[in-house]
């Protein structure tokens, strides 16, 4: 009973001491506007606003920061004593932390959470790195921003077509032709700052010469035709109608000048139904991408025999696509050359061949096989023919190269001559694209059965020039 | 006696004959090769002006434009005394896709280009050379050896022109006119005894031989009956 009883005493008394403590000191909280603590405001001004849970006599703002704290006076809103408020003003930019002493109708004081709060009322300094006012050749481009203080916000808006947030540093693709990007920053208070940047993207002409090889100089027989093949591949954007001009080394060590259209024209001329030395391409205009082929036959009329740079020059019509040149060509002009294709590696009898015969036809007479070509592109060719003496190495014998006999007029063994060791005309002055068709017999005198070996020579000789 | 031996040797003879045509002549047995060879060239360069001790420098271009290699020497065949000619390379092998120091040549009648090999030749002039023009020839030989049977080949022979211009001053050495052109006027077979036909090469030389004495000994026979000639009428 007892302990019943100092149970209850005990409840009672921390009841009423509860009571007391509740009663004694006001509650205070802070209410809108008042802004959160840590919080930051782009305004010098701020309004803090408190409610007391009784009513107040007065209400005492402390505000100030390590230089120094002041005491403000707060108002009581209309309605009662519950709702005090102040506005505080003329703030200079700077972290301040305030308190509310609030007093009751008993003479009681109560003091409310310290609270902090960031003046800033100057905007974020901005500064672009990239892109600055520059012409560009890759749609892609670094997006590089800084600023004076932290920022809350980064946006940007290329060509004022909407905004993007971004978190640097990034990158953005723009399209080719004149571009601006305005980039906007917001610190924590709320302050917005822009900058804007004008800069342009060039669309590129990707360009190649298939032929000739710009790798190795190409020799060219005088007054032959040839094609020049260029490829031109948009890069970047769209390159609007593009064209490209065949031109050769008129003036300067690289090509400067179009090739000319008039026939017989020197050093080179378009021998074509409708000459042209600028062509478009036929899939204009050219988006990112795309390619095109122009070709172009040319005739080496050169006089002088000379070298030469061939390159061809792709332009557009777009005010953003830089022209661009192939890389040069070196040519050769050369009069003529020697080029024969012999349409046999050996001369071949019949197998095996008796002792003291002769006129033995070789096996490939009646086809006929030993054809003599003089190609397209040679000068006119003087051939001479020789031979060795048929050897077996092995016994010491040798048979005679007299006894092999060539014609270069007709199948007939009468016609023919003896091969000779020093070197005997057979054609001269065979122009290109001559076949010279030759026919051999061999006397097989008698002889110590064996194999016997011998070379034959084929000598072509640009008519006019020495006797080998 | 001599009746005889003369029926002796007759015997022997036809007896030689007799085993010489039963013997069977294995040579030119051989695989009928038809691979086509090309062979190309372009002298680039065919003179030069240069002093003396100088050297000159020629170009000249070989292609293939066929699938089978082929082997090309190149040796120098004919220059002045004292001057050294170096090629590079001096022997190489022969395709239509040749790497190295190459150039390009364009083939009309293949509307194609192909890739030809550069021959760089070296031609050192002495430094004690007299002012002149000089000839220089160098020949290529193209195929691929010797075998069996008559193989092919194909051989170029290039001259320069190289025309001394500073050094001794002395009187230009002689030289052949490189442009001289021989024509072979061998007569055709028709033409020829069957003797010679059927002989070998070194009996067609003895008779050669034989015709030139005849033809020296018919000459002065004729010089010395118009000398008598006329020393008769003198008297």
């Amino acid at each position: 009973m007892r302990v019943r009883l100092t149970l209850l005493a005990l409840y009672v008394f921390l009841l009423a001491s509860l009571s007391y403590f509740a009663m004694a000191f006001p509650a205070v909280d802070y209410v809108p506007p008042t802004l959160p603590n840590n919080s930051a405001t782009n305004l010098n001004w701020t309004y803090i606003n408190i409610t007391s849970s009784e009513n107040l006599t007065q209400a005492l703002l402390e505000w100030g920061n390590s230089s120094g704290f002041t005491n403000i006076s707060m108002s009581n809103s209309s309605g009662g004593n519950l709702t005090w408020y102040v506005n505080v003003t003329g703030l200079a930019d700077r972290t301040y932390n305030y308190t509310i002493w609030a007093q009751n109708s008993t003479g009681n004081w109560n003091q409310s959470v310290r609270r902090f709060v960031t003046i800033d009322t100057i905007a974020p300094s901005i500064a672009i790195q990239s892109p600055q006012n520059a012409t560009y050749i890759n749609k892609v481009i670094d997006l590089n921003v800084s600023a004076d203080e932290p920022v809350d916000t980064w946006r940007y808006s290329i060509n004022d077509t909407g905004n993007t947030t971004f978190t640097p540093n990034t990158t953005i693709t723009v399209s080719a032709g004149a571009n601006n990007i305005t980039v906007y920053a917001n610190d924590t208070a709320g302050n917005m700052n822009r900058t804007i940047v004008y800069f342009t993207l060039n669309t590129t002409l990707d360009v190649s010469l298939a032929e000739p090889s710009t790798v190795s100089p190409t020799d060219f027989v005088q007054n032959t035709a040839f094609l020049v093949n260029a490829t031109v591949v948009c890069r970047q954007g769209s390159c609007g109608n593009v064209a490209g001009t065949v031109r050769y080394n008129k003036t300067s060590a690289n090509p400067d000048t179009p090739i000319n259209i008039t026939s017989g024209a020197q050093p080179f001329y378009i021998q074509e139904a409708s000459p042209a030395s600028t062509k478009s391409c036929p899939n204009n205009p050219l988006s990112e991408g795309q390619f095109c082929n122009l070709t172009w036959t040319v005739n080496a009329t050169d006089s002088t025999l000379s070298y030469w740079k061939l390159g061809v020059n792709f332009s557009s019509d777009s005010g953003w696509t830089v022209p661009n040149t192939t890389s040069p060509a070196t040519v050769s002009i050369v009069p003529c050359f020697v080029d024969l294709t012999v349409n046999w590696q050996s001369i071949n009898f019949q197998n095996p061949l008796i002792p003291d015969t002769y006129q033995n036809p070789a096996l490939g007479n009646a086809d006929p096989l030993y054809n003599i070509t003089v190609n397209s592109g040679s000068c006119n060719t003087d051939l001479y023919i020789k031979g060795t003496d048929m050897q077996n190495s092995t016994l010491g014998y040798s048979l005679g190269a007299g006894n092999l006999t060539w014609s270069n007029s007709s199948n007939t063994y009468s016609s023919s001559f003896n091969m000779t060791q020093a070197y005997s005309l057979f054609k001269f002055n065979a122009p290109p694209i001559t076949n010279v068709t030759m026919w051999y017999w061999i006397n097989v005198p008698p002889i110590f059965a064996a194999n016997y070996n011998g070379t034959v020579f084929i000598q072509g000789v640009k008519s006019g020039s020495s006797f080998p | 006696m001599e009746l005889f031996l003369y029926k002796v040797l007759k015997v022997a003879a036809a007896s030689l004959k007799m085993i010489l045509l039963m013997t069977l002549i294995a040579a030119f047995a051989l695989p009928q090769l038809s691979d086509a060879m090309n062979l190309g060239t372009l002298q680039k360069q065919s003179s030069a002006d240069i002093g003396a001790g100088e050297t000159a420098v020629f170009h000249i271009l070989f292609w293939n434009a066929q699938d089978q290699e082929y082997s090309v020497k190149i040796s120098d065949s004919k220059m002045p005394q004292g001057w050294t000619v170096i090629v590079n390379p001096k022997q190489f092998l022969l395709n239509s896709t040749p790497a190295g120091n190459t150039e390009r040549i364009y083939l009309p009648g293949a509307k194609n280009t192909v890739i030809a090999e550069v021959a760089d030749i070296y031609v050192i002039v002495p430094k004690n050379e007299s002012i002149g023009n000089y000839i220089v020839s160098i020949m290529a030989a193209a195929g691929n050896g010797t075998g069996p049977g008559f193989l092919l080949m194909q051989e170029r022979q290039f001259s320069f022109d190289v025309n001394v211009v500073r050094g001794f001053v002395q009187k230009p050495a002689e030289a052949a006119d490189p442009r001289t052109i021989l024509i072979n006027t061998m007569p055709p077979i028709s033409e020829q005894s069957a003797e010679y036909n059927a002989s070998s090469n070194t009996e067609r030389t003895q008779e050669e031989n034989r015709y030139g004495r005849f033809a020296v000994y018919l000459f002065a026979g004729v010089i010395i009956i118009i000398l008598a000639w006329r020393v008769y009428l003198h008297d």
